[in-house]
């Protein structure tokens, strides 16, 4: 079976035109490699997370999935299709299939909308539902599948009566009223309160097994990954580094980035000792990106020229389609590199 | 010994309808040398604890009630000069949103030379002098002391502000959210860093976060707030391990813990009370799963845990502790 969505060496840079400024004074500026060669497969029923520090091309990655941005390069596939062979009826079968959640409620939330209106927009744009009535039962379906009930009390409200956890909730409901298959979340809910969070998580869980629904989860919060994610895809600079099972990744991690982050995770226990990897410098810039491997500059296991000379492919370090880019694990005869990342 | 003790502090906001009761009737104590960190959610009243110390509350909040103690002052009944004097040179603050906090117009060393100079009688040669130093002990090349702020990177800003905080050797530094805005690598340097700063100069920090793990990893003693009571205070460890309030319990239940393939994350029902006209009786009483008809009565003072020194929580059910904590484990507990 086809992938539900696959990106096949996606690129998305932003800026570096030249205008007339930058012609007069010579300049030539390096655009912002915000994703710079992303190769991974979403398949049915999965939660995907996408996990990185703020800068590596996460939301960018997000947006190209669901084409709030064309590609600079390279393709993304929605059922085998690339996007750019799809017909007007793919397309819209596609807007209809795919929806997405975004971080602050308030600010996705039109102020001025109604719970009703902003869950019954959809409908009308996708010209479902007969009616005001048949389009009403359908909200109020999608609100109480939200867990917001009784959801007769909340079709009248305006975003802003609305506790955090709640609008977040009416953007799920949202998503869901078009019965989509895919929805890509980006930190969904990383401005809700912490006794809040787990009740929209655990709903997100449940309308997957309910639905059968596949998720794109984004977040900077690898304990959250942890908590939903199948699998796991991290991203550095704008690649991925390493992917695999969410459990093999943030159990037995590979790739020396993916060890740095995870050692720097606090955990809220008191009595943990955490083994700290530490890493120097900062991230470098996306516009001029380090030679060879990205990371190679601030590597605790550098090992030599080939980081800084050669672009390491993505291999099979592991179980299960676990892959990280990383030269450690070249000299491993048995480990050939796997031309497609994110098998 | 102690630095700061608050007694029965309440702070109010004047608004319009009436005003909002952000701390209400909260004591803590703070030692020497100690960190203590306060953790709540959004609308708990924590970073308004942390403002009212040292008198930087917006202008309709006020200190309604109760005594600050700083050493031997009650800082609530110094005039403006006297509390300036105290900032900076004896109590200085990393805010929440310190990295934009930094001048874009001057110099990143000419700041923290100012620092120096205005609670300081030293000669400006010295000062500049030493804000080099201070950007080298918190890990910036003195050479970057000539720098603006937009050229540095957002850990460095946040050091930066670390190093003016410690510029003139202050006795306390309430660090409110002081790593919410950064990347976890770069937050582990910084609590590093601040970790290191204190055992050297024997700095009191206050710590305030919603975030329970950076708490745990941090602080020697914590208090939990909700809707502007402190609900339970103790050592690190023994709330932690031993929590004694039903808000602390779930609060708990909610947080992921990277290191564990845990079951369940479980959300604690319902919302937090607004602050304006809170309900009678307990804070959490609507919320908790533990709640009687004794609990509507008045909001419950805090109780000694049994087996734990110094440990307190505001709970009328703290006698049935070990049949709450078996409780609050279970998911059906907080679910119906």
């Amino acid at each position: 079976m086809d992938p539900v969505i696959a990106t096949r060496e996606v690129v998305k840079h932003f800026g570096g035109e030249t205008g007339i400024v930058d012609t007069i004074f010579q300049n030539d500026p390096d655009p912002v490699r915000a994703v710079d060669g992303v190769s991974l497969e979403i398949d049915q029923g999965e939660i995907l997370g996408i996990a990185g520090e703020s800068g590596c091309g996460k939301t960018t990655l997000g947006k190209l999935l669901v084409n709030l941005h064309d590609p600079s390069d390279g393709d993304v596939a929605f059922r085998g299709t690339a996007f750019s062979e799809m017909t007007k009826s793919d397309w819209r079968e596609f807007h209809q299939d795919v929806q997405m959640i975004f971080q602050d409620p308030f600010e996705s939330l039109n102020p001025r909308f109604t719970v009703f209106d902003a869950v019954a927009e959809p409908l009308k744009i996708n010209d479902i539902g007969d009616g005001y009535d048949d389009r009403r039962d359908i909200v109020i379906d999608s609100l109480e599948d939200a867990g917001l009930e009784p959801a007769e009390t909340y079709l009248d409200q305006f975003p802003a009566n609305l506790s955090g956890g709640e609008q977040q909730r009416v953007a799920i409901a949202r998503a869901l009223v078009v019965n989509p298959d895919v929805i890509i979340a980006d930190e969904p809910v990383s401005m809700l309160d912490v006794s809040i969070r787990a009740g929209v998580l655990n709903l997100m869980k449940e309308l997957r097994d309910e639905y059968d629904l596949t998720y794109v989860f984004i977040s900077h919060d690898l304990s959250l990954i942890r908590y939903m994610c199948d699998r796991t895809a991290i991203m550095y600079l704008g690649e991925i580094v390493e992917t695999g099972e969410t459990e093999d990744v943030i159990t037995n991690p590979k790739h020396p980035y993916t060890q740095a982050l995870l050692s720097a995770v606090p955990v809220p226990r008191p009595d943990a000792g955490r083994n700290r990897t530490r890493i120097e410098g900062q991230i470098p810039s996306s516009r001029n990106p380090p030679s060879g491997c990205h990371f190679h500059p601030r590597c605790p296991d550098y090992i030599g020229d080939v980081c800084e000379d050669v672009d390491p492919s993505m291999r099979e370090v592991g179980d299960a389609g676990h892959c990280a880019t990383c030269h450690l694990y070249e000299s491993d005869e048995e480990d050939e590199p796997v031309p497609d990342a994110a098998k | 010994m102690t630095l700061l003790d608050l007694e029965n502090l309440h702070v109010r906001y004047s608004l319009d309808g009436g005003n909002v009761h952000a701390v209400d009737d909260v004591s803590l104590s703070i030692d020497s040398g100690e960190t203590f960190g306060l953790v709540g959610e959004s609308g708990c009243g924590k970073t308004t604890l942390g403002k009212s110390i040292i008198r930087l509350l917006d202008s309709n909040g006020y200190v309604d009630e109760g005594t600050i103690r700083f050493k031997d002052t009650d800082l609530s009944e110094l005039s403006d000069p006297e509390i300036r004097d105290i900032r900076w040179a004896e109590i200085s603050t990393i805010s929440q949103s310190a990295m934009n906090g930094l001048n874009p117009v001057y110099k990143v060393g000419d700041q923290i030379t100012e620092a120096i100079l205005r609670h300081q009688d030293v000669d400006p040669d010295d000062a500049h002098e030493r804000a080099r130093s201070l950007l080298e002990r918190v890990g910036i090349d003195a050479a970057r002391a000539d720098d603006y702020a937009h050229e540095f990177s957002g850990g460095m800003k946040q050091r930066a502000v670390i190093a003016m905080a410690i510029a003139c050797e202050p006795d306390l530094i309430i660090a409110d959210e002081p790593t919410t805005a950064l990347d976890v690598i770069v937050q582990d340097e910084v609590l590093h860093e601040l970790e290191e700063l204190q055992d050297e100069m024997g700095i009191s920090l206050l710590i305030i976060s919603h975030d329970i793990s950076v708490i745990a990893e941090t602080c020697d003693r914590v208090g939990v707030m909700y809707g502007g009571k402190l609900m339970e205070v103790g050592e690190t460890e023994d709330v932690f391990e031993n929590p004694a309030n039903p808000y602390t319990m779930g609060l708990k239940n909610s947080f992921p813990d990277i290191e564990r393939a845990s079951g369940r994350l479980v959300s604690i029902p319902g919302t937090p009370p607004t602050l304006q006209n809170p309900p009678a009786g307990c804070r959490f009483r609507e919320r908790c799963p533990f709640a009687v008809a004794e609990c509507a009565d008045a909001h419950p003072p805090r109780y000694d845990v049994e087996g734990d020194d110094e440990h307190e929580s505001a709970c009328y059910r703290i006698d049935r502790l070990d049949e709450m904590q078996a409780e609050a484990a279970e998911v059906a507990t907080w679910t119906q």
